[in-house]
C-alpha cells in the first residue's frame, strides 16, 4: 500500500526562509499527500507568506509556541489517520529539502517496517556541503551529543543509518507511532525534544534510522528556532534544564529523590567548573537550570508517557550511546580544526636570550646592597611600617568587618589592605612580620621583573625590555616608598607591571581578565588613591576594545566588593574623600613641590640628590641640574614616543603617566589622613608609579619604535637611571632611612612582658602634638600591629562618646588634676601610660604631660624605652575592656565575609589556567553559523 | 616588471626579509630606497601632529599643577578640649638659710638650718594649709625651718576655675658669718628646671636645694655649667629625692672655684623645686646671702624686673681697693645658653622711675659656657633688664647692695609672663615693692588688690615701662585686668637687699586640647 505523508512545515519569524522552503517542498518528487503549515504567532510576515502559497492549509496557532505543539496542533486539523502506514514529516521554516529528500526516506522506512523515525542529512543552509547534524545521541549521564557537526560532507557518515535519535527538522515520523507516544515531551520545549521521542520511540519497540541521501537544510539548531541569536550562557541553560528534565524522566521511581536532591549541589559543582573553564557565562544558567529542574511539574505526565509505552529496558538503547572515549575523539577532533584558524604568533624577545635575566640579576644585586642589611631581622618598623600580627589567625581576624582596638575601638570595615597584608603574611606563615622584611629584600628584582615581562609584551627586540626593567627596579617613588615605609605603595610599584599585562590581554582571555581583577583589586586595596586613574585607564582600554569590553570592565568588580563595606562606612559617616587616604600607619608627610612630583620624588627632595650633593661638598644650586641631566634620557625617550611608529600605543602610555601624575597632584591637595591635631596629604608614592608606568611604557615603545638605532640611547637611558638611584640606595644601605629592623615588639619590652598574658590589657598612648594639644589611642595587648590600622579611624572627624572619655582621662592626666584616674583606669583597662619619642611634639606639653605623669601618685615611672616613656598603673582591678564582634561575630560580618569570599572564589577559579577550553570565546551563535556546542 | 623593462636589477632589501641565514637582520632601512608616498608623508604628518598635540597636553597639565593655586581639601581632626578637674594647688616655699658646718665650725660636710623663714601664704579660696616636708638633708624634717608645702583645694563652688595660691618667705639672718636679708616667692614644683647663680669661688657657699613636694621619690639629674664649659662631676646623676623630702647638696662639692655655675635640673618620678643658695664671706666680712629661684623654660626673650640698685656710690667704694674679693659686688648679668656654636645678645637696662638713665648693649657670648655680663655703673634706682637672644637661654641678674659696713646682695632670675591673672605675696621683710614690668608696646592697666582688704588700686604700666608698686609685708595681693605682664618684688633696708618674681598660675592645669 502506497504510504500517506502528511507534511507539517512549522514557521516562526521564518519569513526570511520560508520562500526556499516552501518552493523546496514543492519541487519534491515525491509530493507529500497533505501540507499543513503553522504559523506560531510570527511578528514578521511569514503567515503571509505561507498564506499566499497556500491558503487553505495555513493553521494559525499563536499559542503553539513550542515545535512539539505546533506540530500537535497541525495534526489536530489534519485528515485523521486514514491508514496504518500514514507518516508525518516534520518539517522548520529552514529545513528546504532536496528535491528527492522524502522519496529517499520513503524508500529507507518502506523496507523496514519496524523504523518508526527516519531523519535527514541537515546541511548548513548556506554553506550546502556541509553537515549541520545527522544523528544524535546521548552519554551515559544522558547528555545529548550531535554526532556530526560543522563537518564537510564527504559521504563519510553516509554508513550509518541505525541512529539513537535524529534531528526535528526534516524528521519522517509514523503517525501512529507519533499519536501513541503523545508526540514531543512539553517539558522539553526545544532542545532534546526530537531525541527524547526517539529514545522513548526506541524503547517502545521501534527503529531510528538516519538517511544520508536525504537532504534537508537547516539554519540552526532547535533551541535557536525562532529566535535570531542566543548568547553561549542562554544556550548551554537550555541544553542543561533539558537534560536535567530528562534525567528526572528518565531515571527509576527510587532514585528520582536522590536525583532531586543533588539538582543543587550539583549545579553549584558545574558552576565552579564552568569558572575554571573560564566560562562565567555558564554559571547563572547552570543555577537556573538547577533550580528550574527542582521544580519541574511536567516530570510527573512525562514520567507516566514513558511507562505506558515502554516495551523494552535501558539496555536496549544501551549500544547506541556514545561511549566516552568515542565523546573524547569526537571533542578533540572538533578542537583541532578551532584551534587551526589561530594567527601566527609574534616573535617576543626570550627572557633568557633577550638579557631578561641579566638585568633581573642586576636589580637582585642592587636590592641587597640596599636592604641586605635586613637579611636577618625578623620584623621591621618605622615610617608607616610596623611588625604584623605574630600569627596567621590573628591576621586573618582582621579583615571584613568586625571589631577595631584602634584609639577608643569602634566596629566598623577594615581596610581592603588588610586583606594583602593577611595573604603575604600566611605566605611567611611561620612569621608573618618576616613577610614585609622578603618584601623589601626582593621588592626591586620582582619590580624589575614584573616589568621587563610586561615591557616584552610590546616589544620585539631585547632592549626596550631590558631598560623598562632597570627603569622599573630602581623607579624614583619605589625607592622612596621603600625608604619611607609605605608597603602599600611599594606593593602597588611591584604588581602594576603585570596589571597592565593582564589587563591588555584581558579583552581576549577570561582568565587574564580574572588575574588582572585580582591583581586590580591588590593594586586598589593597597593604594586607594591611584583607582580613579586606573579607572579611567581601564574605561579607555574597553572602548578600544568593544569586542572584549565585558572581561575589561568586569576587572574593578572584585575590588569594588573589597571596598565596597569601607565606601558605604565613609559615605554615610560624609567623608568619601577619606577613601583616598593611604592604608597602614597615618603618617605626617613633609609635602613634595609639583616640580618634585615631576622628578618622580614622591617626598620632600630631588630623589636624595639635595642631600647627596650636600653630602658631597658641591653647592647646593648643582642638585637639580644632576638630576635634570639624568632624567634627560627617559624623558626625551618618553617625549619621543608619539612621534615614532607605534603611536597608538605611545600615546595611551603618556595618557596613563598624565593620569598618574594629575593623581600625585591631587593626592598632595587631598589631606585627609589624620595624625593627632594635623591633618596629612596622601603619600604619593603609588600615583607616581603610575606616572612612571607611562614614562617608562612610552620609553619602551620609543626604544622600539627606534629599532636598531635604540642601542645608545637605550644604554644611556639604563646608566643614568641607575646613576640617579644612587643617593636613595646609598640611604637606604647606610640606614639613613625611617625603616630599620625590628625586634617585632610594638610596645617597650616591660608591657609587652605583662600584655602577653592578658591581651586585652591597654597601653594608653599620649602624644604631644606641635599645637600643643596631646593625641591620644590605645592599644591593647601587644600593641596595634600594622594590619590592624584603620583609615576609617585615621580619617576620623567625629569625637564618639567612647572616645571622649578617653580625651577626659587623658586630658587629666596631663594635668594636676583631681580626676579619679585610676577607676577610670579600672573601667577601660589600661595599665600602661606611653608618651612616645616625637621629634615634631611641642616640648613644653611633653614636659607638661611627663611631669603631671610623673607626679601621679598611682602611676609608677618606668623610664625611658626606646618607643618613649612609660609609666605603669599597678592597682589594676581585674575586668574586662570594651570589644565588640569578629569578622565572624556578626551578621553584616559574616554577610561581608562571604561576599567577598564568594566573588574572590570566583575570580580564582575563572583565573587558573586551563588553556584547553579556550574555545568558549566563539559564544555566540547566530542564525547562519553552525551550531555549537 | 624590472625584468620587462629591462632596468638593472638593484637591490631592494626584500631578499633579506626571510634570509634564514640572519635570524637577527632586521628589516632595513628602507625609506632612502622605497619612493616616499603620499600615504608615507600623511601618516607621518598624523602621527606628528598628534604627538604633538599629546606633548603639548601633557605640558599643559603639568604647568597648570605648578602654576595654578589648585585649593586644598581636608579634613580637621575632631578635638575635644579637656578642662582638668581641678586639684589642690601645691607651691614649695624654700625653707630656712642652710649652712655646710654647725655653730662651731665643726661638721663641714653637714648641713645645718639657721633659725627659721618667716613665711606668709594666701588663697583665692582662702583656704590654704601649710605642711613643712618630712624628710631633710638639715635634719628639719616636719619643723617650721624645713620647706614648706602650701596647698589650696580647688575651688569647691566652681570646679572648672582654678585656684590662686601664692606665699612668699623673708629671713634676715645674723649669726656669724651669715648676714643679710633673704627672701624668697613660693614655687611651683617641676621636672625640669634652670638655676643661674651662686658661685664656689673661695668665701662663697652655694647650696642647691632640692625639695620634693609630692608623693612620689624624684630621681634627679643635674648638669652644671660654669664659665669653662660644662662641669662632670660624680655624683651628679640618679639623685633621689625622697617623697615629700628635701636634699641639700653642695656645689664647691662637685667642682670648687667655679665663679659663675648654673645649674640644670631634670627630674624623673616627683618633680622638684630647686633653689641655691649663696652665702659670702670676704675675708672675714660678712658680704649677704639670697636665695636664687629657679625658672622653668629657657627663654629668647628673658625679663628681669626689680633690679634694685641701692646705692651707687657705695658699691664703687667697696671695690675701690681693688681686692678682688670685691670683684662680685659688681652688677652684673649671668647669661648662658646650652649648645654650640654662640650667641648674640641685647641687653636692655630700662630705669623703672624714670630718673635714672638706662643702657643697652648687643654682645656675643659663647654657647655652652655661662658668662656674667657687668653692668657697670647704674645708678641708684630699680630697673628692668631685658635680654633678647638668638638662642634660648637663661639669665639672672646680681647687684649687691652696701650701706657702710653692711653687704648683701641678691640675685633676680629671669620672671615668668603673667597673662590674665597673678597673686602675689608680700614677703614679711623690710619695704616690699612690686615691680610691673610692661615690655610690649600698648600701655596696660593692672588692678591690685589686697587680699582681704576692701580697695583696689588701678596702675597703668606705660608701654616699654614699668611701675612701682608699694606694698604691705606680709599681704598678699591680687593682680587682674592685664594680658601681658612681668613682675617681681624687692625688699631692701640698710643694707640688706633681696627679691624674687611673681609666678603665674601653674600651667598644669590649664585646659588640653586632646585629640582622641
Amino acid at each position: 500500500m502506497q504510504p500517506r505523508v502528511i507534511a507539517v512545515l512549522v514557521a516562526r519569524n521564518g519569513a526570511k526562509y520560508l520562500p526556499r522552503t516552501l518552493a523546496a517542498l514543492a519541487a519534491q518528487t515525491r509530493r507529500p499527500d497533505s501540507v499543513v503549515l503553522v504559523d506560531t504567532g510570527s511578528s514578521d510576515e511569514s503567515l503571509a507568506i505561507m498564506t499566499a502559497t497556500s491558503p487553505t492549509n495555513v493553521v494559525s496557532a499563536p499559542g503553539s509556541k513550542t515545535f512539539g505543539r505546533a506540530v500537535a496542533r497541525a495534526l489536530q486539523v489534519a485528515p485523521a489517520q486514514s491508514a496504518d502506514t500514514e507518516w508525518v514529516w516534520l518539517l522548520g521554516h529552514d529545513n528546504a529539502p532536496d528535491p528527492s529528500a522524502l522519496s529517499a526516506m520513503l524508500a529507507a522506512v518502506e523496507v523496514a517496517p519496524s523504523v518508526a523515525i527516519a531523519g535527514p542529512k541537515l546541511m548548513r543552509w548556506d554553506e550546502p556541503g556541509v553537515i549541520a547534524s545527522f544523528g544524535e545521541t546521548m552519554t551515559d549521564y544522558g547528555r545529548s551529543v550531535s554526532l556530526v557537526s560543522g563537518e564537510l560532507d564527504q559521504a563519510q557518515h553516509d554508513m550509518h543509518s541505525d541512529l539513537l535519535a535524529v534531528a526535528a527538522g526534516g524528521m519522517l515520523v509514523r503517525r501512529s507511532v507519533w499519536t501513541t507516544l503523545g508526540g514531543f515531551d512539553p517539558g522539553l520545549p526545544s532542545t532534546d525534544a526530537a531525541l527524547d521521542f526517539a529514545v522513548r520511540a526506541r524503547l517502545a519497540g521501534h527503529r531510528v534510522v538516519g538517511v544520508p541521501v536525504a537532504r534537508v537544510a537547516s539554519a540552526g539548531p532547535a533551541e535557536l528556532f525562532g529566535r535570531r541569536s542566543l548568547g553561549a550562557g542562554a544556550q548551554n541553560r537550555v541544553r542543561r534544564s533539558a537534560q536535567l528534565h530528562r534525567r528526572m524522566v528518565y531515571a527509576p521511581a527510587m532514585v528520582v529523590p536522590l536525583h532531586w536532591l543533588a539538582l543543587l549541589p550539583l549545579g553549584i559543582l558545574r558552576s565552579l567548573v564552568h569558572l575554571i573553564a573560564k566560562r562565567p557565562g555558564f554559571v547563572g544558567g547552570e543555577l537556573a537550570a538547577a533550580i528550574g529542574a527542582a521544580f519541574d511539574g511536567s516530570v510527573p505526565a512525562a514520567r507516566r508517557t514513558l511507562r505506558r509505552n515502554r516495551r523494552m529496558g535501558w539496555g536496549a538503547i544501551g549500544a547506541l550511546r556514545i561511549t566516552a572515549r568515542d565523546l573524547r575523539e569526537l571533542r578533540s577532533g572538533e578542537r583541532s580544526a578551532a584551534a587551526a584558524t589561530g594567527i601566527p604568533p609574534v616573535e617576543r624577545p626570550g627572557f633568557f636570550a633577550g638579557g631578561g635575566a641579566w638585568v633581573v640579576l642586576l636589580a637582585a644585586v642592587l636590592g641587597i646592597l640596599a636592604f641586605g642589611r635586613f637579611a636577618n631581622a625578623s620584623a621591621l618598623a618605622g615610617g608607616g611600617l610596623l611588625p604584623l600580627s605574630a600569627t596567621v589567625g590573628e591576621l586573618w581576624s582582621h579583615v571584613g568587618y568586625a571589631w577595631h582596638d584602634l584609639g577608643a575601638g569602634f566596629t566598623g570595615a577594615s581596610d581592603p589592605f588588610s586583606y594583602v597584608l593577611a595573604v603575604l603574611g600566611s605566605l611567611t606563615f611561620w612569621s608573618p612580620s618576616f613577610s614585609m622584611v622578603l618584601l623589601y629584600l626582593i621588592a626591586i628584582p620582582l619590580s624589575a621583573l614584573a616589568a621587563w615581562w610586561c615591557a616584552a609584551r610590546f616589544s620585539t627586540k631585547a632592549w626596550g625590555p631590558a631598560v623598562a626593567a632597570i627603569a622599573w627596579g630602581v623607579a624614583p617613588p619605589l625607592l622612596a616608598s621603600l625608604s619611607g615605609g609605605h608597603p602599600g605603595a611599594v606593593i602597588a610599584h611591584v604588581l602594576l607591571p603585570s596589571l597592565v599585562l593582564t589587563v591588555v590581554t584581558a579583552a581576549r582571555s577570561w582568565s587574564m581578565a580574572a588575574v588582572a581583577s585580582v591583581l586590580f583589586a591588590a593594586v586598589a586595596a593597597s593604594a586607594p588613591m591611584i583607582v580613579p586613574a586606573l579607572l579611567v585607564a581601564l574605561i579607555g582600554w574597553a572602548a578600544a576594545n568593544p569586542r572584549g569590553a565585558v572581561r575589561v570592565i568586569g576587572i574593578p568588580v572584585p575590588a569594588a566588593v573589597l571596598f565596597a563595606p569601607l565606601i558605604f562606612d565613609q559615605f554615610a559617616r560624609g567623608t568619601p574623600l577619606a577613601l583616598f587616604a593611604e592604608p597602614g600607619l597615618a603618617l605626617r608627610l613633609a609635602t613634595p613641590a609639583v616640580h618634585e612630583l615631576l622628578v618622580g620624588s614622591p617626598a620632600a627632595g630631588l630623589n636624595g640628590w639635595d642631600a647627596f650633593i650636600a653630602a658631597l661638598g658641591v653647592p647646593a644650586a648643582a642638585a637639580p641640574v644632576v638630576v635634570i641631566v639624568l632624567l634627560a634620557p627617559l624623558g626625551i625617550l618618553a617625549l619621543l614616543a608619539p612621534l615614532l611608529p607605534g603611536a597608538a600605543r605611545g600615546i595611551p602610555a603618556m595618557v596613563l603617566g598624565l593620569l598618574g601624575f594629575v593623581t600625585a597632584v591631587a593626592c598632595l591637595h587631598l589631606q585627609v589622613s589624620l595624625v593627632g591635631s594635623t591633618a596629612s596629604a596622601i603619600w604619593p608614592g603609588a600615583a607616581l608609579s603610575v606616572y612612571w608606568l607611562g614614562l617608562v611604557g612610552a620609553l619602551t615603545l620609543s626604544l622600539e619604535g627606534l629599532g636598531r638605532s635604540a642601542r645608545v640611547p637605550a644604554l644611556l637611558a639604563a646608566v643614568f637611571l641607575v646613576v640617579l638611584a644612587v643617593p636613595s640606595l646609598a640611604a637606604s644601605a647606610e640606614g639613613a632611612t625611617a625603616v630599620a629592623a625590628s625586634n617585632g615588639r610594638l610596645l617597650p619590652a616591660f608591657a609587652s612582658a605583662e600584655a602577653a598574658s592578658s591581651p586585652s590589657l591597654g597601653t594608653l598612648e599620649i602624644a604631644a602634638q606641635p599645637d600643643g594639644g596631646i593625641a591620644v589611642t590605645v592599644q591593647r595587648g601587644l600593641g596595634t600591629t600594622l594590619d590592624e590600622q584603620s583609615t576609617l579611624a585615621a580619617t576620623d572627624t567625629v569625637v564618639t562618646s567612647d572616645e571622649e572619655r578617653l580625651a577626659v582621662l587623658a586630658g587629666n592626666l596631663a594635668s594636676r588634676s583631681g580626676f579619679d584616674v585610676a577607676s577610670e583606669l579600672d573601667s577601660l583597662q589600661i595599665a600602661f601610660i606611653l608618651v612616645p619619642h616625637d621629634a615634631d611634639a611641642s616640648d613644653s606639653t611633653r614636659q607638661r604631660l611627663t611631669d603631671a605623669l610623673d607626679g601621679n601618685r598611682v602611676l609608677t615611672p618606668i623610664g625611658d624605652t626606646t618607643s618613649g616613656t612609660l609609666w605603669h598603673y599597678n592597682g589594676l582591678a581585674t575586668g574586662s575592656a570594651p570589644g565588640g564582634p569578629g569578622p565572624l561575630g556578626s551578621t553584616v560580618g559574616i554577610v561581608v565575609l562571604v561576599g567577598q569570599g564568594i566573588v574572590f572564589l570566583v575570580a580564582v577559579l575563572l583565573a587558573i589556567p586551563t588553556t584547553r577550553r579556550r574555545r568558549a570565546r566563539s559564544a555566540r551563535v547566530t542564525g547562519v553559523e553552525g551550531p555549537v556546542e | 616588471m624590472s625584468d620587462l623593462m629591462g632596468a638593472p636589477i638593484e637591490p631592494t632589501g626584500d631578499e633579506f626579509d626571510n634570509d634564514p641565514a640572519f635570524p637577527e637582520q632586521d628589516e632595513p632601512e628602507s625609506s632612502e630606497r622605497r619612493p616616499i608616498s603620499v600615504r608615507d608623508i600623511a601618516v607621518v604628518g598624523a602621527r606628528s601632529v598628534a604627538g604633538l598635540v599629546g606633548i603639548g597636553v601633557a605640558v599643559a597639565t603639568i604647568a597648570a599643577a605648578a602654576l595654578l593655586p589648585l585649593p586644598t581639601v581636608g579634613l580637621t581632626p575632631g578635638s575635644v578640649t579637656v578642662t582638668p578637674v581641678p586639684t589642690a594647688q601645691q607651691l614649695v616655699c624654700a625653707g630656712s638659710v642652710l649652712r655646710l658646718a654647725d655653730d662651731t665650725g665643726e661638721g663641714a660636710t653637714t648641713v645645718s638650718a639657721l633659725g627659721r623663714p618667716d613665711l606668709r601664704s594666701a588663697a583665692s579660696t582662702g583656704l590654704v594649709s601649710t605642711t613643712p616636708v618630712l624628710v631633710s638633708d638639715a635634719s628639719t624634717g616636719g619643723t617650721s625651718s624645713a620647706p614648706s608645702v602650701i596647698s589650696t583645694p580647688p575651688t569647691a563652688a566652681d570646679a572648672t576655675e582654678s585656684a590662686l595660691v601664692s606665699g612668699a618667705q623673708s629671713e634676715l639672718v645674723e649669726e656669724g658669718d651669715f648676714v643679710g636679708l633673704a627672701a624668697a616667692g613660693c614655687d611651683v614644683a617641676s621636672g625640669d628646671s634652670w638655676v643661674a647663680g651662686g658661685s664656689t669661688a673661695v668665701g662663697r657657699t652655694t647650696l642647691l636645694s632640692l625639695t620634693n613636694p609630692s608623693e612620689v621619690p624624684a630621681t634627679v639629674d643635674l648638669e652644671l655649667y660654669g664659665e669653662n664649659g660644662q662641669i662632670t662631676a660624680p655624683g651628679t646623676s640618679g639623685i633621689i629625692v625622697p617623697a615629700n623630702g628635701q636634699r641639700v647638696l653642695s656645689l664647691a662639692g662637685f667642682q670648687p672655684g667655679v665663679v659663675s655655675p648654673v645649674v640644670h635640673v631634670m627630674s624623673t618620678g616627683g618633680q622638684v623645686s630647686a633653689t641655691l643658695q649663696e652665702a659670702i664671706v670676704r675675708g672675714l666680712t660678712p658680704g649677704g646671702v639670697d636665695i636664687i629661684p629657679s625658672v622653668a623654660e629657657l627663654s629668647t626673650e628673658t625679663v628681669i624686673p626689680g633690679l634694685l640698685v641701692t646705692d651707687l656710690d657705695a658699691v664703687q667704694a667697696l671695690r675701690k681697693g681693688g681686692d678682688p674679693q670685691f670683684d662680685d659686688v659688681e652688677t652684673a648679668v649671668r647669661v648662658f645658653a646650652p649648645g654650640e656654636g654662640s650667641v648674640s645678645l641685647t641687653v636692655n637696662v630700662i630705669p623703672e622711675d624714670g630718673a635714672a638713665t638706662g643702657t643697652s648693649f648687643q654682645i656675643e657670648v659663647d654657647r655652652g659656657r655661662v658668662v656674667d655680663v657687668p653692668i657697670d655703673e647704674l645708678a641708684s634706682g630699680s630697673y628692668t633688664i631685658t635680654v633678647a637672644s638668638s638662642a634660648p637661654l637663661v639669665a639672672a641678674a646680681r647687684v649687691t647692695s652696701a650701706v657702710g659696713d653692711v653687704t648683701d646682695f641678691a640675685w633676680f632670675a629671669g620672671a615668668a609672663q603673667l597673662r590674665d591673672a597673678a597673686q602675689v605675696t608680700a614677703a614679711p621683710g623690710p619695704h616690699p615693692v612690686l615691680h610691673l614690668a610692661n615690655i610690649t608696646t600698648t600701655d596696660t592697666q593692672v588692678l591690685v588688690a589686697a587680699r582681704g582688704g576692701e580697695t583696689t588700686t588701678t596702675i597703668t604700666v606705660p608701654a616699654g615701662a614699668s611701675a612701682l608698686v608699694e606694698l604691705d609685708p606680709g599681704v598678699t595681693y591680687s593682680l587682674t585686668g592685664f594680658t601681658s605682664l612681668f613682675a617681681a618684688v624687692t625688699l631692701d633696708d640698710g643694707g640688706t637687699i633681696a627679691g624674687y618674681g611673681v609666678h603665674p598660675p601653674g600651667v598644669g592645669s590649664g585646659p588640653i586640647v586632646v585629640y582622641p
